[in-house]
């Protein structure tokens, strides 16, 4: 009887919805492979692929906040949400962005210098909010600098800008508030 | 060539047995501590696709009840309690949670393959074997119809099933473990495998950020021209142990592509081979 069974089934077509559901998902995971990108659950793996060797500087990434009162701080980015570590990766991805299509995450099409200010505006302005409606806001808080600082390199402190909380604006150091 | 039919049916039967139990236990692990970071995290910072096309995320409140809705997900997958429903309602709740995090620039490789391996349970035919929905249709046609014990303790193991399902399972998982492996070769193949990218990351390099390429430069007046970041782990005292050894790291390095990409020659040879048949 099972052997009869198996037989008969053995003939049956696949029915439509797996089908379906086959073709989508060989199509999306390959198209993820070929392109590639990644939107959750369809990726190419880019991570450890990238070498961060022999590609020049490397830098750490210094997000203060300014309190003329009580001097430079730390960001608190554990009050909402983040490590340090994803912080920076968060706004390295949804800020900075890249105009490299190479790069891991991040990648933004026709980017300039315009649109990066904006970028970081609408971050930092986020974070700012985020940390008012939970309490947390630095007393006397007046900006938010954004810095680089070189990896086993001498060398000052590369300053990219800072959020003005007054002006709700990123400002290039050496620009007009 | 496979003689007779395949099996199919314990193998779709442990893989909806072992994905509900593994949800059931480690729903909210999945994503580690990362799920409360989505909780209290700047709504305006979400970027994913799919959570700006669906307005999302949820509230904090609906969010804080992932991890325990999970989980009962998992027991119904596992136990086969209105499964599909559960697998389907499971799967887009990981993909949700996914695609918050991808929002914020993580994203849990790892955990792409069990929504997708949800969705082959739902339309593949077997995966239902030894299930109590089973048990209980038949049951219920027991008290309408003559049906012996034989006979029920059959339809609860299910009918003869192709073996699609299993293959399609298989497949995707060549298809996705390939990307890693072809990426490993596409951006600098001599660098991994050479090891050499293995013991930066190993070493905590990681943690650092890096100019990208120097035509960059020119686009763009403003900044240094970051590239990449960190992948978020901190360099172990083991990760450092292997990466004293730089030929270890080669072979650790050549290992990963070889196995990411072998398995396409058994993708090839599982479609040269018929669609077997099996006794649930």
């Amino acid at each position: 009887m099972a052997e009869a069974s198996a037989t008969k089934l053995d003939l049956r077509k696949p029915r439509a919805g797996f089908l379906l559901v086959a073709f989508a998902l060989t199509l999306a995971n390959a198209a993820a492979i070929v392109a590639p990108f990644e939107i959750y659950p369809f990726t190419s793996s880019p991570m450890f692929a990238h070498p961060p060797v022999g590609s020049g500087t490397r830098y750490l990434v210094e997000v203060k906040v300014l309190t003329p009162s009580s001097g430079d701080g730390v960001f608190p980015y554990e009050a909402i949400g983040f490590t340090e570590t994803h912080f920076v990766r968060t706004l390295l991805v949804r800020g900075y962005g890249s105009a490299d299509a190479g790069a891991p995450y991040g990648f933004v099409r026709d980017d300039d210098d315009a649109a990066r200010t904006r970028r970081l505006q609408v971050f930092f302005r986020a974070c700012v909010d985020a940390l008012r409606e939970r309490e947390a806001l630095p007393a006397g808080i007046t900006g938010i600098r954004l810095s680089l600082r070189a990896k086993d390199r001498e060398g000052p402190t590369r300053e990219i800008g800072t959020y003005d909380l007054a002006s709700d604006g990123f400002q290039r150091p050496g620009t007009s508030r | 060539m496979t003689a007779g039919p395949t099996p199919t049916w314990h193998g779709l039967f442990l893989m909806r047995v072992g994905l509900g139990l593994f949800l059931a236990n480690k729903g909210a692990w999945l994503f580690g501590g990362k799920l409360q970071g989505v909780v209290s995290r700047p709504e305006a910072l979400f970027h994913s696709p799919l959570v700006e096309t669906l307005h999302l995320p949820f509230p904090p409140p609906v969010l804080g009840l992932w991890g325990p809705f999970v989980e009962l997900l998992g027991w119904m997958i596992a136990l086969g309690i209105g499964w599909r429903v559960a697998a389907v309602l499971a799967s887009v709740a990981i993909v949700y949670i996914g695609s918050c995090l991808s929002g914020f620039g993580y994203f849990n490789h790892g955990s792409i393959i069990i929504p997708q391996m949800l969705w082959v349970l739902v339309v593949s035919p077997g995966a239902d074997a030894c299930s109590v929905d089973r048990l209980a249709r038949g049951l219920w046609r027991r008290r309408h119809d003559s049906i012996d014990s034989a006979r029920l303790v059959g339809d609860w193991l299910g009918p003869a099933t192709p073996s699609w399902g299993l293959r399609l399972a298989g497949g995707l998982l060549v298809l996705i473990y390939a990307g890693g492996g072809i990426s490993k070769l596409r951006y600098a193949p001599v660098d991994w495998l050479s090891g050499s990218t293995l013991r930066a990351y190993l070493t905590g390099m990681e943690q650092q950020y890096w100019l990208g390429p120097s035509s960059y430069v020119s686009s763009l007046v403003m900044d240094p021209p970051i590239w990449a970041f960190s992948y978020v782990s901190l360099p172990t005292a083991l990760g450092h142990w292997i990466a004293a050894y730089p030929t270890l790291c080669a072979l650790i390095a050549v290992a990963t592509v070889i196995v990411a990409l072998f398995p396409w020659m058994e993708l090839f040879r599982a479609l040269r081979g018929s669609p077997g048949g099996g006794r649930t």
